[in-house]
């Protein structure tokens, strides 16, 4: 298997676990959307010092990880190419801002270390979150509950569409890159004075291919409105449900947890 | 049924695809329309289809093919695409059942009802909640077809039904095609299919009709078919 057919299979996977059945799985999309917002916008809005109060933010994602019976240690390793990016966002943090915020020991952590982890921890947490609504929900029931948002359509079919996409451009790739690799069986990868042919080659076939399912989407009287499956309506304990854990995100962040529990025991 | 009259097609470069063409296919009938690569036939697919437009007049049912007939024609209409790939283009093959009975506005309980007949006929039930990448070629595209009778439609277009298929599925499509009601017109290379699910057959070369008749006549006239650039089926070669 090559590495595309590798990523397609990790990407098809991720609807694969929106299948699963878990009161995480079972909980409408509806509300874990606007929950999964409200979530990443309290995680951003920590301050840059605050990593011990941040730092409880973290449950709620393990939790419902464990819930729905998903495992951490997937998502992490899926999110293994936009991590780096993600925790390169504050690397340069500790050269400028270097007032000592605390000791430990006879070592100075200076305030430059923390924001830079607070901004790291920030950024896995809302990635972490993210995954957890596509993998419990699936791409469609999520497209379904913006609508059902009022999200223009053109946006949600748009969105819907180019994550379709991204498996039709990933399969041609892979059948190019195989069939590339069965006549230049000892290169690694593709030499660089092929790439510019290889991608235009890419181009027009998935065009082509796309050109095919556009055709067959309005032989089937496609005319510019998705009807989404699967959607299950969210009921009022669904979303009295979604107000409480807003309202812990919310409690969390106007209070320290973390060193409220500390105080219990110091 | 299905009627074309003196339809004409050519692209912007100046190639002349089809050429003077006229046919008519009965309800309920089964026609084959054969023909070496590169004779016209996805090019009658498409303009039936409303995919393409030539001149000449194109009618399904008393529906005549224009760009503002096309809803109605393509709701009388069901077309099997060759590659079921390209068909199947929703996740499960569920969703991909629902996706033509839904746009054209029938409701959900009646879809439901639809798709369960229509897996149950083909005795594809256990495909109904699969995901279309884990299904293999044969249930594919059978479940293609399956997709396309959820429409209930009139017509039936299918573009080689059976390519690339092995012999136990490609009988299997067979037995589906024979079932079908509606008025089917398959264009396919594979002529033992042809002979086996066709009354009729239409012999294609560079976009002329070169015979029409009863397919056990065109099928068995080595003569013709060699000059076409086709074979007789394997059928009556004896083989």
């Amino acid at each position: 298997m090559n590495k595309i057919d590798q990523a397609l299979t990790e990407f098809r996977e991720m609807d694969e676990l929106a299948d699963q059945d878990s009161p995480v799985h079972h909980f409408p999309a509806l509300v874990k959307l606007p929950l999964t917002v409200i979530y990443i916008l309290t995680v951003l809005s920590f301050h840059k010092y605050d990593l011990s109060g941040l730092f409880v933010m973290i449950l709620f994602p393990l939790f419902f990880f464990q819930l729905g019976g998903i495992s951490v240690r997937r998502c992490l390793y899926r999110l293994r190419y936009v991590l780096p990016l993600v925790m390169a966002v504050g690397i340069l943090n500790p050269l400028f801002d270097r007032s000592v915020l605390l000791r430990i020991g006879n070592v100075n952590i200076s305030g430059g270390w923390i924001s830079m982890l607070t901004l790291m921890m920030k950024g896995v947490f809302s990635l972490m979150a993210s995954y957890l609504l596509v993998a419990s929900s699936g791409i469609g029931r999520i497209c379904a509950a913006l609508r059902r948002l009022h999200v223009p359509a053109v946006l949600v079919t748009l969105l819907l569409l180019t994550y379709r996409y991204v498996t039709v451009m990933s399969e041609e790739a892979a059948v190019m890159t195989d069939a590339y690799h069965l006549r230049a069986p000892k290169q690694k990868g593709i030499e660089y004075s092929a790439w510019g042919s290889f991608l235009g080659q890419l181009l027009l076939r998935s065009m082509d291919r796309a050109d095919e399912i556009w055709q067959a989407m309005q032989l089937r009287g496609y005319h510019g409105h998705f009807h989404y499956v699967g959607e299950t309506p969210a009921s009022l304990k669904d979303w009295l449900t979604g107000i409480l854990l807003a309202g812990l995100f919310v409690f969390c962040r106007c209070w320290n947890v973390t060193a409220l529990l500390g105080s219990l025991f110091v | 049924m299905i009627e074309m009259k003196h339809v004409s097609f050519g692209y912007d470069t100046g190639k002349t695809v089809l050429d003077d063409v006229s046919f008519t296919i009965g309800e309920g009938e089964c026609v084959g329309l054969i023909g070496a690569n590169g004779a016209g036939k996805s090019t009658i697919m498409k303009l039936l289809a409303g995919i393409l437009f030539g001149e000449g007049e194109v009618l399904i049912g008393s529906t005549p093919v224009k760009k503002d007939t096309l809803y109605e024609v393509r709701r009388k209409l069901g077309y099997v695409l060759q590659n079921s790939d390209h068909q199947m283009f929703m996740p499960t093959v569920y969703e991909d059942m629902i996706f033509a009975p839904r746009n054209y506005g029938i409701s959900k309980e009646e879809t439901e009802k639809r798709i369960d007949a229509v897996l149950e006929k083909l005795d594809l039930t256990e495909l109904k909640h699969s995901r279309n990448h884990k299904i293999s070629g044969g249930e594919k595209r059978m479940a293609a077809i399956a997709v396309i009778l959820a429409m209930e439609p009139e017509v039936i277009l299918m573009d080689e039904p059976t390519a690339s298929l092995d012999p136990y599925n490609r009988r299997i499509v067979i037995n589906a095609v024979n079932s079908l009601p509606q008025t089917r017109l398959i264009t396919s290379h594979d002529l033992d299919m042809i002979l086996d699910t066709c009354s009729r057959v239409i012999l294609l070369d560079k976009g002329k009709i070169i015979a029409e008749g009863r397919a056990e006549d065109i099928l068995s006239d080595r003569q013709l078919l060699e000059a076409h650039r086709m074979e007789l089926p394997l059928s009556y070669t004896g083989r």
